[in-house]
């Protein structure tokens, strides 16, 4: 008997053991960029006009993609929850791809679609249009939403499948229309999903490196959000910028999933 | 194909396939102006009889019509039947007063003044006026389901469809819930299809009782 509760306590504790390490491993890692510099090294940084133009950049630019991705976002995965659209399995993989692709794959491809795009259309038609979005800061814009409207999908998705659909089918029988049913019981129940989602998905446009390095650029003053300009900062040998740069961001990281947690969006951040 | 116009409700050999349960060819009609009550063993297929008329289970075979018209292929907001099931009866998003207004449609949530009025005279009927502010969150079994009762009142259908829909109440407030359904049912032409394990309830109140058991439909009697 006392055999087995000495096993039982020497299972646990490797298990805990376990945990422990990769804890202090991800924890040490993360901090190391706040003990390099330390906390007020840190703010005078971010105090200087360049990092403040990035953090700039990266806000709008995150919650512009955020935005456009939630506009598609919420009806394609409310269809693909809800109905039976032909070739859903096929639509299904097709929209995780660009989550699973290398992000320099993402950026690539992108900058290939504008290449043939030109070659259709005519490069000065796309310009003329104001269409060309390469190397330009609506470029970043595009380059996120790459990314960020794949995955609002994804975690959409998660949170219609929590609403009963039996709370649907009782406004139905009520009279209510698809459209109202979506309005009044669908995206009301989904609410907090839908918020967690969206925090998640600014949160990645946020932290979005390789789309935007191949797409829009690294140009200093124009390109450079937050991971552009670590980029460009560790490149020129600007390590001090380029660590703060790289807290502010961890800071993002934690406040969103602090917040995420704080909704109950555990579904969509696992 | 149609039926006479007396029959509010039909079932035409109408079959149900749920996974391992099969609803078999169910014939059965209630007429206008008629309560009658579907019994039987838990599993007889009582709830899938409903629910395809409701539109929220598409039958295999089979007709569903109602008041003569073919209802099979239509939404559920189409129908014009209004049905309260035997759980998620209540949307967690509204409170009390808007869950009860949620089937009046836009002619008499216009009338804003009626409509209010026609909610708060329902509710003290159901003894739940004191609930009207109140999230649905904590409320009880049997307050829910006089919620969810009020509700499909007060959506202006002619067809109520309940499953199961006073089984938390006590015997006194049955009672008196049941009386308002039989007075509801009086004022022109209005039908009940009500599902429930209260054979005494049902032998009281209804006009007909039909008995499903296995998923096949076995005997209809006339309750009195």
């Amino acid at each position: 008997m006392i055999g087995l509760r000495k096993r039982n306590l020497l299972f646990r504790l490797s298990l805990l053991a376990c945990l422990g390490v990769l804890s202090l491993f991800v924890g040490l890692f993360l901090l190391s960029s706040f003990v390099y510099a330390g906390p007020l090294r840190l703010l005078d940084l971010l105090r200087r006009p360049e990092a403040q133009q990035s953090i700039w950049l990266s806000l709008w630019t995150s919650s512009l993609s955020t935005l456009l991705a939630l506009v598609f976002a919420v009806p394609s995965a409310y269809v693909l929850t809800r109905h039976r659209v032909p070739g859903a399995g096929v639509l299904d993989v097709l929209l995780d791809l660009p989550i699973v692709l290398p992000p320099l794959v993402a950026g690539f491809s992108l900058l290939l679609l504008y290449t043939l795009l030109g070659r259709w259309l005519g490069s000065r038609t796309l310009e003329s249009a104001g269409l060309d979005l390469r190397f330009s800061q609506p470029g970043i814009v595009l380059a996120q939403f790459t990314i960020a409207a794949p995955l609002a999908v994804r975690v959409m998705r998660a949170a219609f499948q929590e609403v009963p659909v039996r709370l649907e089918s009782m406004a139905r029988s009520l009279g209510a229309g698809e459209a109202e049913n979506f309005r009044r019981i669908s995206l009301p129940m989904a609410r907090n999903g839908i918020l967690a989602g969206t925090i998640l998905v600014w949160a990645r446009s946020v932290a979005e490196f390789g789309p935007i390095l191949v797409f829009a650029g690294a140009v200093r003053g124009k390109t450079d959000v937050l991971p552009i300009s670590i980029f460009l900062s560790f490149s020129n040998g600007e390590i001090e910028n380029g660590v703060a740069l790289s807290a502010l961001l961890i800071v993002v990281g934690v406040l969103a999933l602090a917040l995420i947690r704080r909704l109950g969006g555990s579904l969509v951040v696992g | 194909m149609s039926s006479p116009v007396s029959a509010a409700l039909e079932w035409r050999g109408v079959s149900v396939d749920f996974g391992a349960f099969v609803l078999h060819q169910v014939d059965l009609c209630a007429p206008v102006g008629t309560w009658l009550a579907i019994v039987g063993p838990t599993g007889a297929g009582k709830s899938l009889l409903l629910e395809a008329a409701a539109g929220f289970l598409v039958p295999t075979e089979g007709e569903i019509l109602g008041h003569g018209n073919s209802l099979t292929q239509l939404p559920p907001e189409l129908r014009g039947l209004a049905y309260v099931p035997q759980d998620d009866l209540l949307f967690p998003c509204f409170d009390v007063r808007e869950n009860l207004s949620f089937g009046m449609r836009e002619g008499a949530q216009n009338a804003a003044s009626t409509a209010g009025d026609a909610i708060s005279r329902l509710a003290k009927q159901l003894e739940i006026d004191h609930l009207l502010a109140r999230r649905t969150r904590g409320l009880s079994g049997g307050e829910a389901q006089r919620i969810a009762l009020g509700r499909a009142l007060l959506s202006g259908t002619d067809t109520l469809l309940l499953d199961e829909c006073t089984s938390a109440l006590d015997a006194a407030t049955k009672s008196r819930v049941g009386d308002l359904l039989a007075d509801w049912r009086t004022r022109g032409g209005r039908t009940i299809v009500q599902v429930t394990h209260d054979s005494e309830e049902a032998r009281a109140r209804a006009d007909t009782i039909a008995t499903l058991e296995g998923g096949r439909l076995v005997r209809i009697v006339a309750a009195r």
